[in-house]
């Protein structure tokens, strides 16, 4: 089946840190990041390679979080990458 | 990211510095619906089969676990085993219903007008082996009912549920099919006019005087092998019958009349003892009396009765009248009382009136004469 993102990766050459897909602003999946720094209901945080991504919003929830992948739920406002 | 359907036990930690610590732990298990409480406080569950994991990564960095909480399907086996009474309960429940839905309990009967559905259910009733399901041969039951009941056309026996549903369709049985016809009757008394036969024999020729009653047509014919045949009368016979309208006149006649003088009396009771009366003997010499009985008023605590007689003083009138002096009313009223009995739109085709005399009293006899159809 066909994958946008795989695509994107195979096709374009673009540096591989970490990946951020934003779904309608209510799902945020992460991949590659580091560890988190911050965890609240309005503020998630977390390291990737280079930097530090921001997610602001409300009611957000880490759905799911594992080595190196996350699920972030809720009304997520902003994404900042530091 | 998959969808787990695993179960999971959620933990509730209390610990400074959480980030750093989850961060940890999520290298080793996967984290769910991590929830950041408080400051210190945080929830997340973890799939059970990581549990001891989780369990000895939290004991070993120092973080304090406040409430383990199982979830998912194991949770639900674990309180099965813990509660048996509930679930004994319920197979025994489950054992029951199994056992009783074998069984029919109830017989519903459709579609009967004609027939009793009553005799119908306890026929069915006594025609099954048992109200065992299996036992009961639903083709069987159509033929018995069949056989048993001449009315029934067609019939279907089925057990829906714990219900036998006999469904019924009753035969029509036409005149021509039975023997049972009944003779056109005369259904009033006059002298026949017309006479148009379609079926049966006649009893009667234009010209006859007939009474109600009279036998108009046989219930059959004979044919030509002289042979005597049933069949339903039918015919259409006409006949200019009477009607009688009456009217009395009495020369001398009293009558009662109230004078307008009255008394009137009451007693009170509570709870049946007459507390008070003012009753006195009645001094009218004729007199009519009246009699009620009721509250004494409305609202209040005490339920007192009151009983309440009225005697109305009267006189006796006597009048005395000439017949010839209420002649054109008393025939007219007379005339009245026959005419009730026209049917609509029917003509009326002679009326004449006798007066009859004697003792006083005259006796007004009004009567119309009309054409009307006598065969019933």
């Amino acid at each position: 089946m066909f994958n946008f993102f795989d695509e994107i990766k195979n096709n374009l050459v673009v540096v591989e840190k970490y990946n951020l897909v934003n779904i309608s602003g209510q799902i945020l999946y992460v991949e590659g990041h580091l560890g988190l720094t911050n965890l609240s209901k309005e503020n998630i945080s977390f390291r990737v390679k280079g930097g530090r991504i921001v997610v602001e919003g409300e009611n957000m929830l880490l759905a799911e979080l594992s080595e190196n992948t996350m699920k972030i739920v809720g009304n997520i406002k902003k994404v900042e990458a530091f | 990211m998959r969808k787990n359907l695993k179960s999971r036990t959620k933990f509730k930690i209390k610990s400074l510095n959480q980030e750093k610590k989850l961060s940890s732990l999520a290298k080793l298990v996967r984290l769910y619906n991590v929830d950041r409480i408080d400051k210190n406080l945080t929830s997340f569950e973890v799939e059970d089969e990581n549990f001891k994991l989780t369990k000895k990564f939290l004991e070993n960095n120092g973080i304090e676990i406040l409430e383990v909480e199982g979830r998912g399907i194991g949770k639900y086996i674990k309180f099965l085993f813990s509660n048996w009474g509930i679930v004994l309960a319920g197979v025994l429940l489950a054992i029951v219903y199994i056992v009783q839905y074998q069984f029919v309990w109830r017989i519903e009967i459709d579609g009967t007008e004609i027939l009793s559905s009553s005799e119908i259910s306890s026929f069915v009733s006594e025609a099954m082996p048992s109200q065992f399901k299996r036992a009961i041969d639903t083709k069987a039951l159509e033929v018995k009912l069949k056989d048993n009941f001449e009315r029934i056309s067609a019939v279907s026996v089925a057990i829906i549920g714990q219900t036998l549903v006999v469904n019924i369709s009753e035969a029509y049985i036409p005149d021509e099919m039975g023997d049972n016809f009944q003779p056109i009757v005369s259904q009033y008394s006059g002298i026949i006019t017309r006479i148009d036969l379609i079926q049966g024999t006649l009893n009667v020729k234009q010209g006859d005087i007939v009474r109600e009653g009279d036998v108009l047509v046989e219930p059959y014919i004979i044919d030509t092998d002289g042979e005597k045949r049933a069949v339903k009368p039918e015919a259409k016979i006409e006949a200019d019958i009477w009607i009688f309208g009456e009217s009395e006149h009495s020369e001398y006649s009293r009558k009662i009349e109230r004078t307008g003088n009255k008394a009137e009396f009451s007693e009170v009771y509570l709870f049946g003892l007459k507390i008070y009366s003012n009753v006195k003997e009645n001094e009218f010499e004729r007199y009519e009396s009246e009699e009620s009985e009721g509250d004494l008023s409305k609202n209040m605590l005490l339920p007192f009765k009151v009983k309440r007689y009225t005697y109305y003083e009267t006189k006796e009138i006597v009048e005395n009248s000439k017949f010839e002096e209420v002649k054109d009313k008393k025939i007219d009223e007379a005339r009245q009382n026959a005419l009730i009995y026209l049917q609509e739109s029917e003509i009326i085709k002679d009326e004449n009136f006798t007066v009859r005399s004697a003792g006083g009293v005259t006796n007004v006899t009004y009567i119309l004469t009309v054409n009307r159809e006598i065969g019933g």
